[in-house]
């Protein structure tokens, strides 16, 4: 069996008994999945008039331009096209805050526990090791956003008018989750490595690590104020960015995680 | 099996080893002690392959370290200091990684087979979390031979277990000799490596000393016998002293520590001439010298500072008593 295989099988076998680790994962998974619904029942229920705000109205004007359909729909729909496409950014977040958790959990832990040195006297290559511990976290972060997407899409279809999801899984909207998810996810992974080097638990490396969530925060702030709309051009410019972002990110990772600075540099 | 050869590591300007040469034999447990950071650690991990020499050579089993690390890491089997087990897994699954890894043929068997011989079978699906010390400590051991190696480096494998797994551990290592594997002991423990190893190297950063426990006590504290009498006279002593094999005299209360080249075949030419000038002799005993004095009369001619009292010390405790 390949080591990078071993190590994916070790790594997931750990992670399954790691209950808070699962926990903090699939808690904003289900908090972004759930909070949009919440929003567009509630909100006009507590607040009949208020919910259509300054705000959602800069917005609605917005989407009008970009899509000139949505002129002739009904306010309440808009807004529950505005919801849920800001909760979409937000699903962002889940790769991020998984990849993080993982990758910080599995190092600094491994470091922590005084593990990493008989694993780096087997045969494995530190690009094998790194491989596995890169796959362990991005690939469950990226699963967990895509499953939780393919939920909102239902939870979409059972509980929103008919109009809403086409105007939700759109090509910003799949691009988002599918294209710049896991690039986000391996860009948290990498920071998560380099973190870890200097890390001496995994809460500090995850608190430093979480300075990610920023960038899509703003986004998410300025959607919402309603100074822009995020169109697909620029999702696939922030993918090339963040691209690029990996490879350093990556290579750094990389020549960080060789056997001798893991052990005698990394502290 | 293990050649090195000036070996050196030096870290950001500090030396960690220097110059270290020695040469393991195939089959045998080689001691390595030495106080605290005296570079014990840096030898095993250079000889793992885990951290590569600043200057000098290491070769182990014909591969040297730095070029044919792959191959060595294969060959070696290594308990570091703490066991660094997979606390959440069980002990079956943290043997299975460790077999996968090493390529080892039939996983299922190898580890079976150590789970069995550590007696850790019947707790095989237990979390290692659960364990107790002894038995994380005997699981690293299987887990350093899941894959056969030739050469062990165990790193303070007894460190912090009670007597009772202490005596199981080190059992363990004698029966590994016997299988002939060659096997470096990293130990605080002089009792240990008294009882263990065929040789020892007294390490602090660089070599101090190398050779068989035997070897060292005659070479640092020659060969005394220690004959206790009814009461010691001048005319004993003066016959003792008058004998041309006796290399030198002390006397403590009624006892006489009498140093000599070859007890073996001067002891009965001794005990003679004692009987001759009416000594009523009680005991007649070699006098030992435990590893740990050896060990600290080497640290300490080498400007470290001794632990054991000195001599005066000993006799000022003495007259206050």
């Amino acid at each position: 069996m390949s080591p990078v295989l071993v190590i994916l099988q070790k790594e997931w076998a750990d992670l399954r008994r790691h209950r808070l680790l699962m926990l903090s994962m699939m808690a904003p998974a289900v908090v972004f999945l759930l909070l949009p619904f919440a929003l567009v029942i509630l909100v006009p229920l507590l607040d009949p008039s208020g919910w259509n705000d300054r705000n959602v109205q800069r917005m609605a004007e917005l989407l009008g331009r970009a899509e000139p359909d949505l002129r002739r729909v009904d306010p309440l729909l808009v807004f529950h096209i505005y919801i849920f496409r800001q909760f979409t950014l937000m699903f962002l977040l889940i790769p991020i805050l998984g990849a993080l958790s993982i990758a910080t959990y599995s190092i600094v832990g491994e470091k922590q526990n005084r593990t990493l040195e008989p694993l780096l006297a087997t045969p494995i290559r530190t690009t094998e090791l790194l491989w596995g511990k890169s796959l362990a976290a991005a690939l469950p972060a990226t699963l967990l956003t895509w499953i939780t997407f393919g939920l909102y899409v239902l939870l979409m279809r059972a509980l929103s008018p008919a109009e809403v999801l086409p105007h939700v899984v759109n090509p910003v909207g799949l691009s988002l989750i599918f294209l710049i998810g896991p690039l986000v996810a391996i860009l948290s992974l990498g920071l998560g490595v380099i973190v870890s080097s200097r890390a001496k638990d995994p809460r500090t490396a995850q608190q430093i690590g979480v300075l990610l969530i920023l960038p899509i925060m703003a986004l998410f702030i300025m959607q919402m104020r309603g100074f822009f709309l995020l169109r697909a051009r620029w999702v696939w410019l922030g993918a090339a960015v963040l691209l690029a972002l990996d490879v350093i990110v990556l290579k750094i990772g990389a020549r960080l995680f060789q056997r001798e600075t893991i052990l005698t540099r990394w502290t | 099996m293990i050649t090195t050869r000036a070996l050196t590591k030096v870290y950001d300007g500090t030396v960690a080893v220097q110059a270290l040469t020695m040469e393991i034999r195939s089959g045998e447990i080689f001691g390595l002690l030495g106080p605290n950071g005296a570079g014990k650690t840096t030898t095993v991990r250079m000889l793992a392959a885990l951290i590569s020499p600043t200057s000098g050579e290491a070769v182990i089993a014909g591969y040297r370290v730095g070029e044919q690390d792959a191959a060595i890491r294969r060959l070696v089997g290594i308990v570091t200091e703490a066991p660094g087990l997979y606390e959440r897994l069980s002990a079956r699954e943290n043997l299975e990684i460790y077999a996968k890894l090493y390529g080892v043929s039939n996983v299922a068997r190898q580890v079976e087979k150590y789970l069995r011989l550590l007696e850790l079978w019947d707790r095989r699906d237990d979390p290692v979390g659960t364990f107790s010390k002894g038995m994380k400590q005997k699981l690293a051991l299987a887990r350093a031979l899941v894959h056969e190696p030739k050469v062990l480096l165990l790193d303070e494998p007894t460190s912090g277990l009670d007597p009772q797994m202490t005596k199981v551990v080190r059992e363990f290592i004698a029966d590994l000799k016997g299988q002939g594997r060659t096997i470096l002991l990293c130990t605080h423990n002089l009792d240990e490596a008294e009882r263990l190893c065929d040789r020892i190297l007294v390490l602090k950063t660089r070599p101090i000393a190398l050779d068989t426990p035997q070897a060292l006590r005659r070479r640092l504290f020659g060969r005394r016998v220690i004959v206790t009498l009814e009461a010691v006279t001048d005319r004993i002593l003066e016959r003792v002293r008058a004998l041309d094999f006796v290399l030198d005299v002390q006397q403590e209360d009624r006892r006489l520590l009498i140093a000599l080249s070859d007890p073996e075949r001067q002891n009965p030419i001794l005990v003679r001439a004692l009987v001759e000038v009416g000594a009523a002799i009680r005991f007649l005993t070699e006098e030992e010298h435990s590893l740990e004095e050896i060990y600290l009369r080497l640290i300490e001619e080498d400007g470290g500072t001794s632990v054991l009292p000195s001599a005066s010390d000993r006799a000022e405790a003495s007259s206050a008593r």
